[in-house]
């Protein structure tokens, strides 16, 4: 009787984690994007976090890592719409605003006066 | 009962280490270079003599250092490099894809006191005594750099490039400081035109 209750009482542990981790379309979308990145799978990053943010606009780590993923590719103008969106929606966000931080001083550093 | 229960604890680690927390993910990116012209927008250099605002006696620092670039350009870009005297001859010839390097040079120098460090005692920011104060020559090379359109004139780009060294020895010659200077202004020039990658700092978020 007292196993059984153990066994229960391990299967309840499993329902818990599971439902605990359960994640929403979005997330996962945007770790699967990460775990891309860091196999230097750039396109499928893109790929990832660009549904994520089409699942959740509002996402602050889709915009910033999709502003990464753009930077990678050399499109300057799309990754600083990217981190700007991100800034808009999380002004205080002190990772976006390093990387953007990062970004304008590395774009700068090229810029002399375009007439 | 035991083997099912070893099952199941092990099903409950799987999920609970899949179900990690992700923070920020801190990744190193090889990076394309940022260039001042966009990426493939022209096929042919010429780099003009630079106008000489303020150099030395003996050295002809526009000509030189437009044989410095055009060197340099040579063997780092694919397509023609010429080297011409003035941007008007190569405006004449209205290539089509094709940019123009011109501006003007200055190659300075004075001498200056500098504070000796070996004898400098860094105990107190307004002790003098033990400081040894020495005279420097420096010199100073400035290039106002234009960048413009053979096909039609259009300046597509500009920007000052202003690089400055110290040397103890006050009889320097002045070719040898150019030879400093023109190398690096060199080391500037030519990745603002063609670009190199760079390995950069981001951090991704996970959520």
């Amino acid at each position: 009787m007292k196993r059984r209750l153990i066994g229960w009482a391990l299967a309840a542990a499993v329902l818990g984690f599971s439902l605990a981790c359960a994640r929403p379309l979005p997330l996962r979308a945007l770790r699967a994007g990460v775990k891309a990145a860091q196999a230097e799978d750039w396109e499928a990053a893109v790929r990832y976090w660009t549904e994520a943010v089409r699942a959740k606009p509002g996402s602050v780590p889709a915009h910033n890592n999709l502003a990464v993923a753009h930077e990678k590719t050399g499109d300057w103008e799309a990754a600083r719409r990217e981190y700007e969106e991100a800034l808009r929606l999380d002004p205080d966000n002190s990772t976006v605003r390093t990387n953007y931080a990062a970004f304008k001083i590395r774009l700068g550093s090229a810029r002399g006066t375009r007439p | 009962m035991r083997g099912a229960a070893v099952v199941v604890l092990a099903a409950a680690l799987a999920a609970g280490s899949a179900c990690g927390t992700a923070g920020p993910v801190e990744v190193r990116v090889n990076m394309p270079g940022v260039t001042a012209l966009p990426a493939g927008s022209f096929d042919a250099v010429v780099v003009t003599e630079f106008r000489e605002t303020s150099t030395p006696s003996g050295i002809a620092a526009g000509r030189d250092l437009c044989d410095v670039l055009a060197e340099a350009l040579d063997r780092a870009f694919d397509g023609p490099v010429r080297r011409l005297a003035t941007p008007r001859d190569a405006l004449a010839s209205g290539g089509e894809r094709t940019i123009v390097l011109a501006g003007e040079v200055a190659l300075t120098t004075e001498v200056r006191k500098a504070l000796e460090r070996k004898k400098a005692l860094l105990d107190g920011p307004f002790r003098t005594e033990g400081r040894g104060l020495v005279e420097v020559r420096r010199w100073t090379m400035t290039l106002e750099l234009s960048v413009l359109s053979a096909a039609n004139g259009e300046s597509l780009y500009r920007r000052e490039f202003r690089e400055e060294h110290d040397y103890i020895d006050l009889e320097k010659p002045a070719d040898f400081a150019f030879s400093e200077l023109s190398d690096r202004i060199r080391a500037k020039v030519l990745p603002l035109l063609l670009g190199s990658p760079t390995l950069e700092a981001r951090t991704l978020l996970g959520r």
